[in-house]
């Protein structure tokens, strides 16, 4: 496959281009969904192609194509080429991309057992099972469970003499359970929601996650929120589950954190930022027990890798380090735009077709010292959620609002009634500023997400947050209607 | 070239009946932020769904190579997950006999497109936004898309869609506004009156004024009004939602539930621009009134669900395997004023420029909330007067629709999941902020 990869690098230069690289990628991908006892979809693909990046007369070009035949070389180099000049003609800044060195390298993510050599039947046999366990409970209307299989091989190479081969085996699955009466409809999801857990693992994931133990429990629970209430609106102590805080760090961490965000270049479509330059190296993001740290090396994680689609090698660092701002996502190319002589090895493809744009890697809280019954017993008028259901925030990442699957009241250092539609909303800085108490180790558990939306053409990322479940001091909770 | 790869298909295959699904889609965008070209891409991709059908039972199955040892080897698993699967005596056979392709009437202008021209469009805008001492991003796109349908009973249909998209932020130190152009022919596009428009409404950022949360007559423009209306398509109409009760027509429908203004109509068979005459099961498309004067009385429907249902078969079925069936091309009815002259008779209005990251609390009810953006100003005796900082809005679509005092006249080509939706300004009254943010 280098083979092709040194064509596309010589004809590029060959027509003028300063710069090129080629992500050439050939990825398996299996999907199994099931439905109310059926396989309503499944997918089994296997695709492959590439795509070529040019700077020319400092103008950015990018080509891709769906399949490898070598005469179609040529056209592809030509296009990424012409749209490069095209690019040059609306360009005021230089494009400078920050030094990395060259590297020639295998890596490849740990598995066990290669989910693509599992018989189907095992898989779709699994997912059934799963399935009629859920809808023995009478008010559960909709089972639906999925399992999802990636394996990849990533060629990258570049015209500064960087050649890089990365292997990566995906696996997860899920289930949710939908309960439906007259006046609501209400869902619980296992492991996690949109999917389940997913990971840099092979088959063992699936064997580890103990899907068929825990549906009875998630079944229940959804048709139990068929009889909850929704918490009256006020400010109380909120105690946030692990799933739920993954996602709250995602929204309001993760994504404020791009650089390309923050300078501006996401201006028109997701948004921009509130932690502006300015604020670099020089803000109160959190709490002093507030500690946030990117890592491409952390073992499983959907962010983790080799090399980044930059070609540059794998970190781990802190965005906010005992509450203060620390780093920004970065990439080669803006790096040096805020002082950065190296980026941080986090711009990133979902597909051959995709051009790198900034993306988060995996991003984690830190665990505290706290047990979490301690937490429990030290909230007088509080509420816990976990499990994500709704999300929405501002442009700026200031603004959010969510709604988790499941809550409970906490009544004098004591768990209460179910709560439904639990919702809480804030403003970052200051949500994060009243964080007081953070779970021990003991409850740090990764999530994966594989749904995270960005750029255009648009792109889904997959990334994995760790957290403990943590408490925040005073926030508005339930949902205000006027 | 998908002529050979279904014969190869049908000729392995042992199921009783065959289809492809083929999907080219061929997309360009040039990306720009901080005034100049910062992403600039094209792709073209290709995949295909394999689907059998045998003794009332179905599976499929979905590659994106096309080489003969890929073929064979789907075609193979995938007639063996079919003897896996339960059958279901509602699946309906496959299309047959008929050879259908829609023709791709565009425009010269959107023919012309490629990279220079997009750059040079681009420019234009920037060009205007630096005079101005403002600062431009946004996107060109163009995208070409085909889906060809085949089965092995002599079925043919070929679907082509095209759209071309500008959008354009500008900001500076008031703040940041934004329009944009969508449509299928270029003729009306001009990235300078773009540009022109959001300097416009960047001088009206320039006075702000802080207000609280709470309830408030608004004017939505189209493209905020398109953000509400998307969550009512996905969530609303489809008869396999009907048949699974997460919808509200399950308790409402054929009642009047929304203002008797308000009337949209499902159009896939258009006279402009791409049109779908057929489904993806091979099944004649129409016009539907989903909302009628308000009366919500039709759901969209596909083969399978309209048997379930007893209803008939309006030909909105978009995937053959998970049986989904949404509004193709909604349109809702214009009304009788311009977007500026119910700005002119309103008074302590607030006008919406956009609405930003909306999510859906409560499906039943449409519970929905978001944020407000790029542009919220106070109207005051026919006038916009200030900008106001942004909004956070907690509040049921039902109750939003059921609240129409007035739609515009003009109406606007709006992004839709396939194709566009035509939407008008909507004002409605007592529409409910629950928090505000900083900016």
């Amino acid at each position: 496959m280098f083979e092709i990869c040194d064509k596309v690098l010589n004809y590029a230069q060959l027509l003028g281009a300063s710069y090129a690289d080629i992500r050439l990628i050939i990825r398996e991908t299996e999907f199994l969904y099931t439905k109310n006892g059926k396989l309503e979809d499944y997918i089994l693909n296997k695709e492959e192609g590439y795509g070529v990046r040019v700077i020319v007369d400092n103008g950015w070009g990018f080509a891709s194509i769906s399949n490898l035949n070598k005469e179609n070389i040529e056209k592809v180099v030509q296009k990424a080429i012409s749209i490069a000049k095209a690019s040059s003609k609306v360009r005021r800044e230089p494009i400078i991309l920050a030094k990395e060195p060259a590297y020639q390298d295998r890596w490849t993510s740990t598995y066990l057992i290669d989910p693509f050599t599992v018989p189907f039947e095992t898989k779709l046999n699994t997912l059934l099972e799963i399935d009629e366990i859920l809808r023995k409970e009478p008010a559960i209307k909709i089972a639906e469970a999925e399992m999802r299989f990636r394996k990849e091989h990533k060629y990258f190479a570049n015209t500064e003499g960087s050649k890089i081969l990365q292997t990566t085996v995906v696996s997860g699955g899920g289930y949710e359970a939908t309960a439906i009466d007259e006046n609501d409809v209400q869902k619980r999801t296992f492991p996690m929601a949109f999917g389940g857990q997913f990971m840099q693992m092979g088959w063992e994931l699936i064997e580890g996650l103990k899907l068929k133990e825990n549906a009875p429990r998630i079944a229940s629970e959804a048709a139990a929120l068929l009889k909850a209430k929704e918490i009256e609106p006020a400010k109380r102590d909120l105690i946030i589950g692990s799933e739920q805080l993954a996602l709250q760090i995602h929204e309001s961490c993760g994504h404020p954190s791009e650089l390309d965000r923050v300078l501006g270049y996401e201006e028109n479509y997701a948004g921009s930022s509130f932690i502006t330059v300015d604020k670099y190296k020089n803000m109160h993001y959190g709490s002093h027990i507030v500690n946030l740290v990117a890592d491409s090396t952390l073992p499983n994680g959907l962010g983790t890798f080799g090399y980044d689609d930059d070609g540059v090698k794998a970190q781990r660092f802190f965005i906010v380090k005992n509450g203060l701002y620390q780093n920004y996502f970065t990439n080669r190319e803006f790096a040096p735009i805020i002082g950065d002589e190296r980026s941080h090895g986090c711009n990133r493809a979902d597909h051959f077709s995709s051009i790198p744009i900034i993306r988060m890697i995996n991003l984690s809280l830190l665990p505290g010292d706290s047990e979490f019954d301690d937490i429990i017993a030290a909230t007088e008028d509080g509420l816990f959620v976990d499990g994500v259901k709704t999300w929405s925030i501002d442009q700026m990442r200031l603004n959010f609002q969510f709604t988790c699957e499941i809550g409970y009241r906490i009544k004098n250092g004591k768990i209460a009634e179910m709560v439904k539609n639990p919702t809480y909303q804030g403003i970052t800085p200051t949500f994060w500023q009243s964080c007081d108490m953070i779970a021990n180790e003991k409850y740090w558990k990764p999530c994966g997400v594989i749904n995270c939306g960005k750029g255009q053409p648009g792109q889904v990322m997959m990334m994995t947050h760790g957290a403990a479940p943590a408490r925040f001091k005073n926030v508005m909770t339930g949902i205000v209607k006027n | 070239m998908i002529e050979k790869i279904a014969e190869k298909v049908f000729k392995i295959s042992k199921a009783q009946q065959t289809e492809i699904m083929f999907y080219h889609n061929v997309e360009a965008l040039t990306r720009f932020g901080q005034n100049q070209i910062t992403q600039h891409v094209e792709s073209d991709n290709q995949s295909m769904t394999i689907r059998m059908l045998d003794n009332k039972r179905t599976a499929s199955i979905s590659v994106s190579n096309f080489s003969d040892s890929v073929i064979e080897k789907a075609v193979e698993q995938l007639y063996n997950i079919l003897k896996m699967q339960i059958p279901d005596e509602r699946l309906s056979d496959l299309p047959e006999n008929l050879k259908y392709i829609s023709e791709a009437k565009k425009s010269e202008s959107f023919a012309r497109l490629d990279e220079s021209t997009r750059a040079e469009y681009v420019k234009e805008s920037i060009d205007y936004l630096i005079k101005e001492s403002s600062i431009g991003a946004g996107i060109c796109s163009q995208t070409n898309s085909t889906i060809t349908h085949i089965t092995n009973k002599n079925y043919f249909h070929t679907y082509h869609d095209w759209k071309f998209s500008f959008s354009l932020s500008a900001k500076n130190n008031y703040g940041i506004t934004r329009e944009e152009f969508n449509g299928t022919t270029l003729e009306k596009f001009n990235p300078e009156e773009l540009a022109e428009k959001c300097i416009y409404s960047l001088k009206l950022l320039k006075d702000k004024k802080k207000i609280d949360a709470g309830k408030y007559d608004v004017i939505l423009t189209p493209a905020a009004f398109a953000e509400l209306l998307l969550y009512l398509f996905y969530f609303s109409f489809s008869a396999k939602a009907y048949h699974e009760k997460r919808t509200f027509m399950v308790n409402k429908k054929g009642q009047q539930i929304f203002s008797p203004l308000l009337t949209i109509i499902d159009r896939p068979r258009t006279d402009e621009g791409p049109a779908l005459f057929y489904d993806f099961e091979g099944s004649p498309t129409t016009n539907t009134v989903l909302v009628d004067k308000g009366v919500c009385n039709n759901l969209v429907s596909n083969k399978y669900y309209s048997k379930i249902l007893n209803i008939p078969n309006t030909g909105n079925c978009l995937s053959p395997t998970t049986l989904d069936c949404y509004p193709l091309r909604p349109e809702v009815l214009p009304g009788k004023k311009s977007l500026k002259t119910m700005i002119e008779e309103s008074d302590n209005v607030l006008l919406i420029n956009r609405l930003h990251y909306l999510n859906i609390i409560d499906p039943l009810t449409l519970m929905v909330t978001g944020m407000t953006r790029d542009g919220v100003f106070t109207i005051e005796k026919g006038k916009i007067t200030k900008s106001t900082n942004n909004l956070r809005f907690t509040e049921s679509i039902l109750t939003a629709l059921s609240n129409i005092e007035e739609l515009s006249s003009d109406t606007y080509e709006c992004e839709y999941f396939l194709g566009f939706m035509n939407v008008p300004a909507v004002k409605i009254k007592n529409f409910n902020f629950s928090s505000v943010t900083d900016f």
